[in-house]
């Protein structure tokens, strides 16, 4: 086994630990992630495989289909990680909301004649004339 | 859906005599439902409290107070939206009789409409208007759309183009622009209209509950179109004088922003 195999698998295998432990109660994340490191370490460890892949599907070299799988995958996490911040951007305006409806204020109408005169504020009546 | 949750009970247990009882009072509170609601469409122009004017804001300055002091002789109730402005919207529509809301953060414009629409129905509104608070609109125009409401539509839109002393307002380029939008609107909302991100609306109680805005910033525009067109929705134009005022330039929305709100859209429709 060449030292860079050795590289390769101990990442991969480091990698969907990491995926494993992050993702909880995400099975849908848990399996798009580990596939991809699990096929990784099969493709490390016999190259062969993914010429023989290319061959059959008309790519020049494995390396090359493996390089394309990548820019799929790449743009397919690019798409679920913009879905989640969409859905997050979603329940954050939600609560902002709720919150600004929550601390409505409603300024007072100003004041009118009719207001003034119930106001306590308004002039006393006259006092009762001495005698 | 109460109907369904309805035929649920009635499916689960009860007698006949009963549930042919509960059948009779559903149907008429249906009806009764629905008389007043034609009886309020119809009317709610007599009771000129029900129309909330709704303006959104983010870093107004005394604009603010000018659009709101023109706005308040109509008798309307204003409802006031602070986009989370750095300071608040609060100091500038002081002692104002206002309806003030104020979002903690930026979400943007859609965001702060969708806010006051809410306010506005859980108050009992029977219509609301979209009204910029930068000064571009005039106030004058609120009653041609209110005017269109009356006549049956359930959602009007200002347009700069449907008038030729209209039209020579709007600067050569931002014309180009909103050509596109028009093109945009139509491949992605499915309507053909003069104009196109036409911040002056009015829409009714049916509209206000149907549309539910998801766009945050300008994207909106396009959204509300698309759903209005999607629930079936009755729309109109009316001509409208937009003013571009230096203040109002510096404001509105550059010309690169048309980029990212197609966009936006393209992103809403796929996720």
């Amino acid at each position: 086994m060449n030292l860079i195999q050795i590289i390769l698998i101990a990442s991969f295998s480091g990698a969907a630990l990491l995926c494993w432990v992050a993702l909880k109660n995400r099975l849908a994340g848990r399996l798009f992630f580990i596939m991809q490191f699990l096929l990784g370490i099969v493709l490390t460890l016999s190259p062969d495989l993914a010429q023989a892949a290319a061959d059959f599907l008309g790519v020049g070299r494995g390396t090359d289909l493996v390089l394309y799988l990548l820019v799929i995958l790449v743009y397919v996490g690019a798409l679920l990680i913009l879905a989640r911040f969409r859905r997050l951007e979603g329940e954050v305006s939600a609560l902002v909301r709720l919150m600004a409806l929550r601390d409505a204020v409603t300024n007072p109408p100003p004041a009118t004649g009719q207001a003034e005169a119930d106001s306590p504020s308004s002039p006393s009546p006259p006092c009762p004339p001495a005698s | 859906m109460a109907a369904e949750v309805w035929l649920g009970r009635l499916a689960s247990g009860g007698g006949a005599a009963g549930a042919g009882l509960r059948l009779a009072g559903f149907v008429q509170s249906v009806v009764l439902q629905q008389i007043q609601d034609r009886w309020r469409l119809k009317f709610f122009l007599a009771m000129s409290e029900r129309v909330f004017i709704i303006v959104p804001c983010f870093n107004e300055s005394a604009v603010l107070r000018q659009t709101v002091e023109d706005l308040l002789p109509l008798g309307h109730p204003v409802v006031v939206v602070d986009d989370g402005s750095s300071e608040a919207a609060l100091r500038h529509v002081a002692g104002l009789p206002v309806h003030l809301l104020r979002h903690p953060l930026n979400l943007g414009q859609g965001a702060a409409l969708q806010t006051g629409m809410d306010y506005a129905l859980a108050r009992g509104a029977d219509a609301c208007v979209h009204f910029d608070s930068d000064g571009q609109h005039s106030s004058v125009d609120i009653s041609r759309f209110l005017e269109a409401l009356r006549q049956g539509a359930d959602l009007v839109v200002g347009s700069r183009f449907l008038r030729p002393q209209d039209l020579a307002l709007v600067p050569r380029r931002k014309r180009l622009v909103l050509q596109g939008g028009r093109l945009v609107n139509l491949l992605l909302a499915g309507v053909w209209l003069s104009d196109s991100h036409n911040g002056f609306r009015a829409l009714n109680r049916r509209a206000m509950q149907g549309i539910r805005l998801r766009e945050n910033r300008m994207a909106h525009a396009s959204e509300i179109l698309a759903q209005a067109h999607q629930l079936g929705l009755c729309i109109r134009e009316v001509p409208t004088t937009i003013h571009y005022s230096e203040y109002a330039r510096q404001k509105g929305q550059r010309l690169s922003n048309a980029l990212n709100i197609v966009i936006d859209l393209i992103l809403n429709k796929l996720l």
